[in-house]
């Protein structure tokens, strides 16, 4: 930073001639003449002073009977007076110094953060509809606004933050990530545990609400595990009224999954035969522009293109696009799997199948998949008995309010 | 100044804790390795060349010795001296 303030400052190397050199160095530090880099040559001293100071030397030289000789000029000062008649230069500096104004006025990156659901770019389509671009001006734009009309077109959006920084729009979200919870929770009335598939219950923890099924007995779709409506008793045991809660249980039945995968033994597969061709390719808008010389075609290729957009910064992206595209020549040959072969990848099939079972919070406790060959396919065929935890919230059927004694007795 | 002022300004100075170097405006070295010393509180330059620079402090003479002496910076408060040093004395 010092070395930058000198340069604009400008300074010069001089070269100092005088019998008493001491009593010129002391007479500038009595004069507040600061030096830099002074070395000893040939005799004589050498430094580098600001030329500020320098205008200030000549009473200090004539008290020490000393005499300066200028090696050097350094600095923005020397270089504009070096380039004075270069006209065009400055009027490029000039014109550089209105675009840089010009260009700090303007917003060149819109930032969005902590979005999950929405995608950015979905945030940008939204913007750009509400006429927020890159390149907006500054003063045409009210971050309350912005943040007001984002919260207002995503529901799920609950605060957002816009604020700008130099030419930056920094938009902070945050998303409603309860929503599901919030939507279980009874506004009036309650909910049901329902199955939503078919099995026999082999474990059951109520949490909220009255079981309706057991331990060992077999559910249907649809039917009610758990009840959400309570009946308060009285003394002799008659209903007094009915209460309504958001049933809620773990609930586990026992299933069977039917498992079948059938595959043709003869296969065709592509074989790359390490033939490629390259092309330089260049994309304006829509259309492209390969570069290099015509070569032959493949019968069968593969493309692979790998353009990069040029963007200006991180979300504003110019309508052009430059990078290479790769032909890779393969044939199409016939294989048959082996008898191994054929068992070995029909268990890659059901492990895969039984993996994404897994994903799905499902026990694997049996099965009797068997895998079996003929001439022209591999076929693997079974059951597969799973334990999974099932029930669905489904609003409770209001009961009619049983007439209270003491009233009946009063008529 | 009397031996007895001087006991009664070592006194003020050991008790308000003031640094010596601004009660006595004693010179002030920072070393850095064998390449670079900063010294502050001086006078005057007596002498300087390559291998050796003289400066005038308030209780004596300093003299830095050394190859390739160079002042990198020389104001009225101080002055940092590089170069290979190889001695620095005081002369009285």
């Amino acid at each position: 930073m010092e070395q930058v303030v000198r340069l604009m400052g400008g300074f010069v190397r001089i070269r100092l001639i005088s019998h008493t050199p001491e009593r010129f160095l002391k007479l500038c530090a009595n004069h507040g003449i600061s030096f830099r880099h002074l070395v000893y040559r040939d005799g004589s001293y050498e430094m580098e002073i600001s030329v500020r100071d320098f205008r200030r030397l000549p009473p200090v030289c004539r008290k020490s009977s000393s005499r300066v000789h200028i090696l050097e000029k350094t600095g923005l000062p020397f270089f504009f007076y070096r380039n004075k008649k270069r006209k065009a230069f400055f009027i490029g500096i000039f014109f550089c110094l209105i675009l840089i104004l010009f260009c700090s006025r303007r917003i060149w990156n819109i930032h969005v953060e902590g979005n999950y659901s929405y995608s950015t770019q979905n945030i940008l389509e939204y913007l750009e509809q509400e006429d927020i671009i890159h390149g907006i001006a500054k003063r045409k734009l009210d971050c309350s606004e912005i943040a007001a009309s984002l919260r207002e077109h995503f529901p799920d959006i609950t605060w957002v933050s816009a604020r700008i920084q130099g030419t930056r729009l920094l938009i902070t979200v945050q998303e409603n990530t309860n929503s599901d919870q919030e939507m279980k929770t009874p506004s009036e009335g309650g909910y049901d545990l329902a199955a939503d598939c078919e099995g026999t219950i082999v474990h059951m923890v109520t949490r909220a609400g009255v079981p309706v099924k057991k331990v060992g007995e077999v559910c249907k779709e649809g039917e009610i595990l758990v009840s959400g409506c309570l009946e308060i008793l009285n003394d002799s045991k008659e209903v007094v009224r009915y209460e309504y809660v958001s049933a809620d249980a773990d609930v586990f039945i026992q299933r069977q999954i039917a498992y079948r995968d059938t595959f043709r033994l003869r296969y065709k597969k592509r074989f790359y035969t390490g033939q490629e061709h390259k092309k330089v390719c260049a994309q304006i808008f829509s259309y492209q522009v390969t570069l290099g010389l015509p070569q032959k075609k493949f019968e069968h290729y593969d493309q692979v293109s790998n353009l990069e957009n040029v963007r200006l910064t991180e979300n504003y992206i110019l309508p052009f696009a430059g990078g290479l595209i790769i032909d890779r020549e393969y044939e199409i040959r016939d294989f048959t799997y082996s008898k191994e072969e054929a068992k070995a990848l029909a268990e890659e099939h059901f492990l895969n199948f039984l993996e994404e079972l897994s994903e799905k919070g499902m026990k694997i406790s049996g099965n009797d998949v068997k895998i079996f060959l003929n001439d022209s396919d591999c076929i693997s065929s079974g059951n597969v008995t799973v334990v999974e935890k099932i029930g669905k919230q489904v609003p409770v059927q209001l009961q009619k309010e049983p007439e209270e004694r003491t009233q009946v007795d009063e008529q | 100044m009397g031996r007895k002022t001087s006991q009664i300004k070592a006194q003020m100075v050991s008790t308000m804790e003031i640094p010596r170097d601004l009660a006595y405006q004693e010179v002030l070295l920072t070393v850095t390795g064998n390449t670079s010393v900063c010294v502050e509180n001086y006078r005057s330059i007596l002498e300087y060349t390559t291998q050796k620079v003289l400066l005038l402090t308030k209780n004596g003479r300093l003299q830095i010795t050394g190859k390739c002496l160079e002042i990198q910076s020389y104001t009225s408060d101080e002055m940092l001296i590089t170069g290979h040093i190889t001695e620095i004395a005081f002369l009285n």
